[in-house]
């Protein structure tokens, strides 16, 4: 799948002398460098923006950027350049908003200390993950985890977990969707340890 | 997760929604060449959907680390009575080789009794308990979590915390802090402990309050601010909104409204190592009002300083203020 495709935006092609960042790039890049430092982008999304609706919407946003800058470069430093873009962002939504909240943005003086800080160090981090895929999968309503180990620990079919479970192939797949779901808000936007990186 | 207001067509939530779908879809056996093609386009509308759909498939993806490791004890057994063959080889080898790598211990899996977690200064974390109560710790705070009886129990050895409780009548919440205890009847409440003082927030259903040697018992309802200390207990009622805001350290958070300086430092203090001083009385008792992240010592600073008019200075250690 995404794999096999190729840069298809033509608007890469401004700079030739480039080397094009393919799609297999980019997901090997977020996956290994961005999506572990979610939650430190959590942890700056929640404390500098009061409305904690917003969040899901501008962390979207966020990896948007991210992402398109990607495209023509891949940042050296991943978790600083997440930081700075979710920094922009906020400036950006002050600004269109026209609200002027005492603390709404924390200093960017403050925060470019921090991110020059180094962050965790990648095994650390994928040593961190499976401590936290542990709390993660315990985490999940009883019924969606045992929808999830049936397919992902012992290796069921679809059928065989409705059987198991007693319940229908489709609710199955609604178990195992929002299980993928609560996976990932955990794996990846959990503070816990990392939470010193910022 | 509440549904956004914004006026962007289409959430983040709507798309993790559909993202997971496809996720799930392509985990089966089911999953064609034709699902592949449609998955593709779906892809290709818009860079978000490639980030959701990367995202969920990786932590997807990072679950299978997990085979073999461990399923709660209840899933175990059931997972035990399947017939052998189903349990693919590679896979159990591939997570062995993983734990090897990471020299991860057994112990973590193993340890479900008294669990002792703590915070450091400044630091925030969220426990889930097997039973699905949820336990937010505030900055220095200790809590041990564990079972007597049928009594799901825990100690809170010092600082502060969130507890939203499931409630289980059959197996009793049972809080135990400054000696005191303070039982769940249904419940999302605050506990705070600050040297032999004990002060208990109740945001919503019920809380028994029994206190030392039994000489005072209390039932709490939604609103109700208990400040229990030596062998005195008093009551305050709040409303719960504005008992949101007292909580808000929560989101990271700390608000004042027409508070004293020598307060306001003094919270600033729990939550950072560099601490701030308010030196003379005349400005210990200025009042400020302001929403500031817990960790920004200096936008309270600049503060004191720009509005205030008062006189900061960073000696490093301490941040000084006076007149």
């Amino acid at each position: 799948m995404a794999d096999k495709a190729g840069p298809h935006g033509d608007g890469t092609s401004l700079r030739d002398t480039d080397p094009c960042v393919t799609e297999s790039d980019l997901r090997a890049w977020f996956l290994r460098e961005v999506f572990p430092y979610e939650g430190v982008l959590m942890q700056f999304l929640h404390q500098n923006w009061r409305n904690q609706g917003d969040i899901a919407d501008l962390r979207q946003e966020v990896y948007v950027r991210v992402y398109e800058a990607a495209q023509k470069q891949i940042p050296e430093h991943a978790k600083t350049f997440l930081l700075r873009t979710a920094h922009n962002l906020l400036v950006d939504r002050v600004r269109r908003e026209q609200i002027v909240p005492i603390a709404a943005v924390a200093d960017l003086d403050a925060l470019g200390v921090a991110m020059d800080a180094p962050g965790p160090e990648r095994s650390a981090i994928a040593k961190d993950m499976l401590r936290r895929l542990q709390t993660a999968l315990d985490r999940l309503p009883p019924r969606c985890r045992e929808a999830v180990v049936l397919k992902q620990i012992d290796g069921l079919s679809r059928g065989e977990i409705a059987e198991r479970m007693g319940i229908s192939q489709d609710a199955v797949s609604q178990y195992l969707s929002k299980g993928v779901t609560a996976l990932a808000e955990d794996l990846y936007g959990d503070l816990s340890d990392l939470r010193r990186g910022l | 997760m509440s549904g956004p207001n914004t006026t962007r067509p289409v959430g983040a939530q709507e798309i993790t929604d559909q993202a997971a779908d496809w996720v799930e879809r392509k985990m089966h056996s089911t999953w064609s060449t034709a699902d592949d093609a449609a998955l593709e386009s779906w892809l290709a509308e818009a860079p978000s959907h490639r980030i959701a759909f990367w995202r969920l498939e990786g932590a997807w993806g990072e679950t299978s680390r997990l085979a073999a490791l461990r399923s709660p004890p209840s899933l175990r057994s059931r997972a035990m009575s399947v017939p052998r063959n189903r349990l693919p080889v590679s896979k159990s080898l591939a997570v062995a080789a993983v734990i090897v790598a990471f020299g991860f211990a057994a112990s973590g899996y193993l340890a479900a009794r008294d669990v002792t977690y703590s915070t450091g200064i400044g630091e925030r974390k969220t426990l889930t308990l097997a039973d699905g109560s949820r336990i937010e710790l505030n900055t220095s705070t200790v809590l041990r979590a564990g079972r007597s009886g049928n009594t799901r129990k825990v100690w809170l050895d010092k600082g502060e915390a969130y507890f939203r409780v499931k409630h289980d009548a059959a197996h009793p919440f049972e809080v135990v802090a400054a000696d005191q205890r303070i039982t769940d009847l249904g419940t999302e409440f605050n506990v705070r402990t600050d040297g032999g003082r004990l002060r208990i927030a109740v945001v919503q259903g019920r809380v028994r309050f029994d206190g030392k040697n039994g000489n005072a018992h209390a039932e709490l309802l939604p609103g109700d601010v208990a400040v229990a200390e030596a062998s005195k207990l008093s009551l305050t009622r709040v409303p719960v909104p504005e008992l949101a805001t007292r909580l808000s350290w929560r989101s990271g958070k700390l608000m004042f409204h027409h508070t004293p300086l020598a307060q306001v430092a003094a919270e600033f203090n729990r939550y950072n190592s560099q601490k701030v001083i308010v030196s003379d009385e005349q400005a210990r008792t200025l009042t400020i009002n302001g929403t500031f992240a817990t960790n920004d010592v200096h936008a309270f600073a600049r503060i004191a300083q720009s509005v205030l008019g008062l006189r900061v200075e960073d000696q490093g250690q301490e941040i000084v203020i006076s007149h």
